[in-house]
């Protein structure tokens, strides 16, 4: 079949979607990223251009590749330019393209912080959709833990109010906020983000009537910040926390206790049972149903033990996880290696080791050897090494 | 009820209903309390009035009398009647008055519900007449700078005001005689009436310093002999009060036999068997119940007081429950017309359940519903569900105990028994394995993170430094 000019006509809007469509960019831009640095641990501005182009592409997965090779450098300032310059042995030395790409050699635009703000911002946002809730809360962390200097970007807060939400998607109540974000910076975010902190005390609290009532009074709170979707799927999660919890406290109930004990909307239906029925099958609730003989009792729920729901998980599975763990741990550590590699030969480091020298009893403190890191992770990795 | 603290009450259960009250300090520091009670006891008590209080003196006497008065129904119109004639024989008017009002209300057509007001308008003339010798007094005697007057001045004025009811100028008189002992006797009876005081006035806190300092205090030995039951009673008091039952319990079981009937103006020995040995049910284990409590020489003097406490906990030590819970039950009442225990009492038993409930499933690995309910709910109240359906009290009360982590099991209401958690061992390792290792991976990628976006001179900067970067997306306005 060949390409008749006149037909498309007749598809003006359909033409147009696709050859506006930014998903054709996606690919080639993502083998471009991929080919540059293999390792991709470096932030470049590509990354947030394809991310960009995902989300309104709506082409999810095909940002994931990128995804899950973690961030671990960014574009070289140019003070670091002039390091590299006197060591030209890093090229070779380690794999990774870090040292390789600065401002001035041109393959990523100038980075500002806005740009990697937002690029862990709409990673973790990909994440959600996929719903691979863990990856998507680490990215969120990334962005409110970022470090400051008497200011938060509104990014960050808006990474806050998501983390609030999947935070209590994925674990079924708010996580501890990481230590590396000053207790000033929480109270701004606190401040600013009042109705979701609410959501969350309704949400902990296990008062399924007063988590409505939040959800129903912020609607057009959760409308302008684009996250009604979310705030429903909580509501969604609620549920299935509800249910987990009772499977702590039962081992065996009647359906019906069951929507006396854990009192929600779908109690309100007369399909709790297509629901749990939905919760099991969705593997989100360890349980049976079963059907009496006499028709006049009410369905028994039954959950499974709880050792016995841990040890479904395999052990040839389980040891394929650790061995992926240590292979990540690994090779963060060997990012970490080069990181700490570069701060050891940075001006302030060179400095503060002078300095210290200077003081009587100063290089036995100061004069840390820079390989002393590797030393340490080689234990742990023999540690993963005898589990595998 | 001058010496009852005015926190919330812990709501109390079968044979009690609550009384809402409000309680509040005058302009002296007392506690106010109005006629309505805390609790009303309706179930008859097992003691007799006289002779309980006939184990006390001094001004407990009167406190006791009229919280029995307006708590207990029973014993209402007889407690009250003796509180008057307690008050009227001592020198505190608003205590008269309060006995009075509350007579008049349980039993208006007794002689003694009327205010004798010639007695109170001479009260008031003999405790100022009283009051401005004493000051007088203790002016002349600091005029003459002699040290020992001038503490036995104080000392005299303090107890005056102790008399009248004014417990902040007496503890005012008490502190200054501080620095006019000149001898560690002086210093030792100084501080315990200043506890004794602090006891009446609810002030725990001062009652625990005041209980150290004396600790402390370099005496003679056989002063430390003499007051050092009434120490660790006080102390034991104290913690009681600020909800310490294991602290309470220790101190409680370390007062010395000694104590006998030397203490009664606060505590009698009777007292120390019950609070100790409740606060011991409460707080310790089976082992050292036995070998704190049972085996306490010293403690069993007390214990043979009151045999029915030692039952209980030995019931406890043997794993009986049922009638060392059945023994509580039945002197609940009792408790709730102490002073204080009222407050205390339906936590601690409260507490005492549901330690036994878990001694009671650590053997079995399912045990069924019905064998837990005839320990732990063999009465049923008409109305109520069974105690093995899944809405009777029983059933729900096991539910809050494993939800809130103290019972390591779960629920089978189909077939009606309670399962213990089995755990798998190597599951739960290699789970924690996966799960430390999964953070830590985590954390090192945030700190490599944080640490690369500073080396890159990345972090959030205020927007002045920013100009340049302002022009991109207008979605997000920055702070």
């Amino acid at each position: 079949m060949g390409f008749d000019p006149v037909q498309v006509r007749y598809a003006g809007s359909e033409w147009r979607e696709l050859v506006e469509l930014p998903f054709l960019a996606i690919q080639p831009i993502r083998e471009a990223i991929f080919r540059l640095d293999p390792s991709c641990s470096l932030f470049t501005s590509s990354h947030l251009l394809l991310v960009k182009l995902c989300l309104h592409a709506r082409a999810y997965r095909h940002a994931l590749p990128i995804l899950n090779k973690p961030i671990c450098h960014f574009p070289a300032g140019p003070e670091q330019n002039q390091l590299e310059n006197q060591q030209p042995t890093l090229r070779t030395r380690h794999e990774s393209s870090a040292q390789v790409v600065r401002n001035s050699s041109g393959l990523s635009a100038k980075v500002t912080y806005r740009e990697h703000l937002e690029y862990f911002l709409n990673g973790a946002m990909i994440y959600m959709v996929v719903k691979q809730w863990k990856k998507a809360l680490h990215f969120l962390t990334i962005v409110i833990s970022s470090p400051v200097i008497n200011s938060v970007s509104m990014v960050m807060v808006e990474a806050y109010k998501k983390w609030i939400l999947v935070s209590l998607l994925d674990n079924g109540k708010l996580v501890q906020t990481p230590a590396a974000i000053s207790s000033h910076t929480i109270k701004i975010y606190r401040s600013i983000t009042k109705p979701y902190v609410t959501l969350a005390g309704a949400f902990e609290s296990g008062d399924f009537s007063r988590l409505e009532a939040e959800v129903e009074i912020a609607r057009p709170i959760w409308h302008t910040d684009g996250n009604t979707g979310l705030v429903l799927q909580v509501v969604r999660a609620f549920e299935k926390f509800r249910y987990h919890k009772l499977g702590k406290t039962f081992a065996a109930l009647t359906v019906s206790d069951a929507v006396k004990q854990a009192p929600s909307r779908s109690g309100r239906f007369t399909n709790t049972e297509q629901f749990i029925a939905t919760l099991i099958m969705s593997k989100a609730v360890n349980a049976t149903l079963s059907h009496p003989n006499d028709l006049q009792k009410s369905t028994m729920l039954r959950f499974s033990n709880l050792g016995s729901s841990a040890s479904a998980l395999k052990d040839s599975l389980m040891q394929s996880q650790l061995v992926e763990g240590s292979w990540s741990l690994a090779s963060l550590m060997g990012h970490v290696e080069e990181g700490d590699y570069v701060l050891g030969m940075s001006k302030e480091y060179v400095e503060n080791l002078q300095r210290n020298q200077k003081q009587p009893g100063g290089p036995l403190k100061g004069g840390k050897n820079v390989g002393s890191f590797s030393g340490g992770f080689d234990i742990e990795e023999d540690i993963m090494g005898d589990l595998c | 009820m001058d010496s009852t603290l005015p926190d919330a009450f812990e709501a109390s259960q079968s044979g009690a209903s609550l009384g809402q009250k409000l309680a509040g300090f005058d302009s002296q520091g007392r506690i106010l309390s109005d006629v309505t009670p805390y609790v009303k006891v309706d179930d008859p008590p097992k003691f007799e009035l006289e002779s309980y209080i006939s184990n006390y003196t001094g001004r407990t006497r009167f406190d006791r009398l009229y919280l029995i008065g307006t708590c207990s129904t029973h014993l209402s119109t007889e407690a009250l009647k003796a509180a008057v004639s307690e008050a009227k024989s001592g020198k505190d008017i608003s205590r008269y008055e309060r006995a009075v009002t509350a007579l008049a209300q349980v039993a208006p057509g007794e002689s003694e519900a009327k205010r004798d007001i010639d007695w109170v308008e001479h009260m008031h003339k003999v405790v100022k007449a009283e009051t401005d010798r004493l000051e007088h007094e203790l002016k002349g005697y600091k005029n003459n700078l002699i040290k020992e007057s001038i503490r036995m001045g104080n000392e005299d004025l303090g107890q005056h005001y102790h008399q009248i009811g004014d417990q902040v100028s007496a503890s005012k008189a008490y502190t200054r005689m501080r620095d006019y002992c000149t001898t560690p006797t002086h210093i030792a009876s100084m501080l315990l009436k200043i506890t004794n005081v602090a006891i009446e006035r609810g002030d725990w806190l001062s009652v625990q310093s005041n209980v150290q300092r004396l600790r402390n205090l370099q005496s003679k030995p056989e002063e430390q002999t003499k007051n050092k039951p009434k120490m660790s009673a006080a102390l034991g008091l104290s913690q009681l009060h600020l909800d310490a039952y294991s602290d309470a319990a220790n101190s409680f079981l370390s007062t010395e036999s000694t104590l006998g009937d030397s203490y009664n103006e606060v505590i009698s020995p009777n007292d120390v068997a019950v609070y100790g040995g409740l606060c011991a049910l409460a707080s310790m284990d089976r082992n050292e119940l036995q070998r704190k409590v049972l085996d306490n020489t010293s403690f069993r003097n007390f214990l043979e007081l009151e045999p029915h406490i030692r039952r209980a906990i030995s019931f406890f030590c043997n794993s009986k429950f049922r009638p060392c819970l059945e023994i509580l039950e039945a002197y609940r009442a009792d408790y709730l017309l102490d002073i204080h225990l009222q407050r205390h009492i339906n936590i601690l038993i409260s507490r005492i359940r549901t330690k036994s409930i878990q001694q009671y499933v650590v053997p079995f690995n399912r045990v069924t519903l019905d064998s837990m309910a005839k320990i732990f709910a063999p009465a049923a109240v008409a109305g109520e569900p069974l105690p093995t359906d899944a809405n009777s009290s029983f059933v729900k009360e096991l539910i809050r105990l494993i939800e809130d982590g103290t019972l390591d099991g779960r629920i089978d209401l189909e077939k009606m028994v309670f399962v213990s958690n089995q755990t798998d061992l190597r599951t739960e390792v290699q789970t924690a394995a996966l799960e430390s290792l999964e953070s830590y991976t985590r954390e090192a990628h945030l700190r490599l993170l944080r640490t690369n976006i500073i080396r890159a001179g990345l972090e959030v900067r205020p927007p002045a430094d920013q100009n340049a970067g302002a022009g991109g997306k207008g979605k997000y306005a920055r702070m």
